[in-house]
């Protein structure tokens, strides 16, 4: 249902968010450690964000129930939260930064600023390029993009999604600054 | 570069090509620049999708979230207000059934009989309560009060300063214990002060506590058509529903 159309894909994430035994569970983890109620809260929307990709790019592959993913995508997030705060309260700062963490806050910063320059990126993008990208994006099929967009045919909506994509190319090649951040 | 359209470096980021083909593909971008950068564009094009699609869903999310709220809110807000009806209605219902029936109160106001309205002295001699009855004229009504018990704890059946007593009771408002000792006069041998002893205790009680004692002396009053107050009994039974 997520990789379907619109309406579908909203019917599913709304169904998910209302898991409310799973979301009381990760809500007990998350206060066992430390957190507080809107935290988990928090944690549970970016375990459904992260679900939602992993089920776009593959790699839920159905081992486990959904639920029963979705809680440990949940924990993970949260423990690596945790950790992270843990860092940041107990820090030595006569020792040097940990050359090996990836959550140290240069990392924390780069990722920020990359979706900063992502962000710049779309806004080279017109609304309707936007929309059928984000739909390609979201593995729809062509017959579903066309049909979402109004388009007369899955061809029409491959020639869109192309023209869009060139369009892009075109235009990051007119900005070398902004690609060469990006790399 | 261009041996590779732009849809076979959309399939080769989507790992869309076969094994052979992704190699041979691999092989042509460490080979040619261009063709490395526009897959490198095709990735960044993904990543900024990828964001996206990402704030999107955040945003849906807290929409949910809000809508999770405001019903709890509302359930909350109305869960409450029915509580706060039902408990003015409770608090309506026993203010109204505590109330007095004005249309009794003011049939047992007309009807009851107090010690002034009846013209005859008793059996003891009056010199005996005439302490007790100046304490009365000079309005010294508790001290009265007191005096009349204590006599009767060594005159008990002296009944009309125990209807004295029960009429003073009454005018202080200490209406169950005027009731009683109507009561007391009523189930007592006197010839005099019985039956209005027994009209004035039916009268508190009806006002106050129809208790099953008062309920079961109404009907015998009312079964009872020789009794002086056998007609009024009539009417203050219909006042009751008690036929």
């Amino acid at each position: 249902m997520i990789c379907q159309s619109t309406s579908k894909r909203n019917q599913a994430i709304e169904e998910i968010y209302h898991w409310n035994d799973l979301k009381l569970k990760v809500q007990g983890h998350v206060l066992q450690y430390g957190g507080s109620i809107p935290e988990a809260l928090e944690v549970y929307h970016e375990g459904i964000i992260a679900l939602d990709r992993n089920i776009r790019n593959g790699k839920y592959t159905l081992e486990a129930s959904l639920e029963a993913y979705l809680y440990s995508i949940c924990r993970f997030i949260w423990n690596n939260e945790w950790r992270k705060k843990q860092r940041i309260a107990n820090r030595d700062p006569s020792s040097g930064a940990d050359e090996t963490d990836h959550t140290t806050p240069e990392v924390t910063f780069f990722q920020e600023e990359r979706k900063v320059l992502l962000k710049k990126v779309l806004d080279l993008l017109d609304d309707s390029c936007r929309k059928i990208l984000t739909l390609w994006k979201m593995s729809y099929s062509m017959d579903e993009i066309a049909l979402s967009l109004n388009l007369s045919s899955a061809a029409m909506a491959k020639k869109y999604k192309y023209r869009c994509m060139k369009k892009l190319m075109v235009v990051l090649d007119q900005k070398p600054n902004l690609l060469e951040s990006l790399q | 570069m261009m041996q590779y359209s732009l849809e076979d470096i959309e399939r080769y980021v989507l790992r869309q090509m076969g094994e052979v083909e992704a190699h041979d593909f691999q092989v042509a971008m460490d080979q040619d620049d261009d063709l490395k950068k526009e897959v490198e564009k095709m990735h960044l094009l993904g990543d900024a999708m990828e964001l996206e699609i990402e704030d999107q869903l955040r945003s849906q999310l807290n929409i949910l979230r809000e809508k999770s709220a405001r019903p709890q809110r509302s359930k909350q807000f109305l869960l409450w207000s029915i509580a706060a009806v039902i408990l003015l209605m409770l608090g309506l219902f026993v203010w109204f059934y505590s109330q007095p029936n004005p249309d009794l109160g003011q049939f047992a106001q007309s009807h009851y009989l107090s010690h002034q309205d009846i013209d005859f002295r008793s059996e003891a001699g009056s010199l005996e309560v005439s302490e007790g009855l100046v304490l009365l004229r000079q309005g010294q009504a508790t001290e009265a009060i007191e005096w009349f018990e204590n006599y009767l704890l060594s005159y008990p059946d002296s009944y009309e300063s125990r209807f004295i007593l029960a009429d003073q009771l009454r005018k202080s408002d200490r209406n169950l214990e005027a009731r009683d000792q109507f009561r007391i006069i009523a189930d007592s041998p006197s010839l005099l002060w019985k039956e209005k002893a027994t009209w004035n205790e039916l009268l508190l009680s009806a006002q106050y506590d129809m208790d099953f004692v008062a309920n079961q002396k109404l009907r015998n009053l009312l079964a009872d058509s020789n009794h002086s107050y056998h007609l009024l009994a009539i009417q203050l039974g219909e006042k009751l529903d008690i036929r």
